[in-house]
């Protein structure tokens, strides 16, 4: 891109959208319309109302974003809320961020706490803390490490999944919420599951560890069961 | 309605594909996401695919993938076309079109470009077809040529009409054309289908559309 304007806000104010090479919001400031540029920067809680197509776009603080967004790279540290669809290589979230419609990426690094209204599409998807997804998880690796509290996908597809769940001392007192993770179907090659609640898990290798409960388990390979786990019916294909 | 339906666990036993795979091609868009039919069995949530296409598309994808990547693949099955630049010459030369279809588009000796090889080759089906003349052909590459600069839908057809004699043609993307009962309907060409059928007779020849 050859426009080499740079949009920067300290304190509070706004600006229109457009195209620009960086544009960096310092405290409160909010963009309008559409923008396009470089890289993209909240510094405190900034907002923009419309979609934003950047190389990198960065979120430290709390950011707002209205509409959709493209990027090579979305990094959220703090609060990131991004109410469109977003489409990216890498997306790394240290905090907690918010997306209101389906995620599409490379590679997904969570750690904190996320809510995707949609699908999420990626290769590989790394949570350790709380998710929530509201449609498909579609990935080829999941690898999601359960800390305290429910995590909910509605439904996994993958090649390979791994849950693991690390219960803190706090958990073990009951202070914090036993880790959990809530799913209407589970479908993969291999499955390796920890403190899970599912309807149907389908699969090649099946492995169900310690604390999960299961509607039904359908595998074609092999299946081993924790003692402690609970599940209802095995049908092997 | 039923039969036409086959299951996501019948698909995997019939192809020997496995849920890695089937879901990467899902993400890699190689499948569409209409095809994912929900039904709600006694077992629960259940994903239907229609039998034909399903099969048919997954053994073209194992055909394809000892020679091609995903994102290969993925280019070629879908119907936006990516980037060509060939002479009518080295068409020629293919024997992927005619010399009367060339012709008929008029436009000889030059190069084309992926959009205007898709109009010179559903010309030249509907020259192959022999249902239309060199006069109608002329009309049809007239509103080929103008749509090359539009989006290329998945809907998108051809139709060459004719009524006493009179001859006519239009691109529409509707899903339903009503004629009146007098008219007939000489050609209705698909142009997505028709651009896919192009790309894989390209490939055919061991061309990469880059």
């Amino acid at each position: 891109m050859e426009v080499t304007d740079k949009l920067i806000i300290n304190g509070s104010g706004s600006s229109k959208g457009g195209r620009f090479h960086t544009v960096e919001i310092n405290g409160s400031g909010t963009v309008s319309g559409d923008v396009e540029c470089v890289s993209f920067l909240f510094n405190g809680s900034g907002k923009t109302d419309g979609h934003v197509k950047t190389q990198t776009l960065t979120i430290s603080g709390s950011g707002k974003i209205g509409g959709s967004a493209e990027a090579e790279s979305i990094r959220i540290n703090g609060t990131g809320v991004i109410k469109g669809d977003v489409k990216t290589e890498r997306l790394n979230v240290a905090g907690f961020s918010s997306f209101g419609g389906g995620v599409k990426a490379d590679d997904i690094f969570i750690s904190g706490k996320v809510g995707i209204e949609g699908d999420c599409e990626t290769e590989t998807f790394r949570s350790e803390g709380k998710c929530k997804i509201g449609g498909l998880l579609n990935a080829d690796k999941v690898s999601i490490q359960l800390t305290a509290g429910e995590s909910r996908v509605k439904e996994i597809g993958c090649r390979h999944l791994k849950v693991m769940s690390r219960k803190s001392v706090l958990t073990r007192f009951k202070l914090m919420p036993a880790p959990v993770l809530t799913a209407e179907l589970i479908e993969g090659d291999i499955i390796e599951l920890a403190d899970t609640n599912a309807k149907t898990v389908r699969g090649n290798h099946v492995r169900i560890g310690a604390g999960c409960t299961i509607g039904t388990v359908e595998y074609s390979g092999d299946f081993t069961c924790d003692p402690s786990a609970l599940v209802n019916k095995v049908v092997k294909r | 309605m039923e039969e036409q339906l086959i299951s996501k666990k019948e698909l995997l036993e019939e192809t020997s594909i496995s849920y890695g795979q089937l879901y990467r091609w899902k993400r890699k868009n190689l499948i569409p996401e209409e095809w994912f039919i929900r039904k709600s069995t006694f077992t629960g949530q259940e994903t239907f695919f229609p039998r034909a296409e399903i099969l048919k598309r997954i053994s073209k994808i194992q055909k394809m993938k000892e020679n091609l990547s995903l994102d290969e693949m993925r280019e070629m099955l879908s119907p936006q076309m990516t980037d060509v630049n060939i002479t009518s010459a080295e068409l020629l030369q293919k024997g992927l079109i005619s010399k009367a279809a060339l012709q008929v588009y008029g436009e000889d000796g030059v190069t084309f470009t992926s959009r205007a090889l898709l109009s010179l080759y559903v010309l030249e089906g509907l020259l192959q077809s022999g249902n239309i003349s060199l006069e109608e052909g002329k009309l049809a590459a007239g509103v080929l040529k103008t749509y090359e600069a539009s989006e290329l839908k998945a809907n998108t057809e051809l139709v060459m009409l004719r009524k006493l004699g009179v001859t006519t043609c239009f691109i529409a993307d509707a899903e339903h054309i009503l004629f009146e009962p007098t008219v007939k309907v000489v050609e209705r060409v698909a142009l997505a289908a028709a651009s896919e059928e192009l790309k894989t007779k390209w490939m055919q020849e061991d061309h990469q559309w880059k």
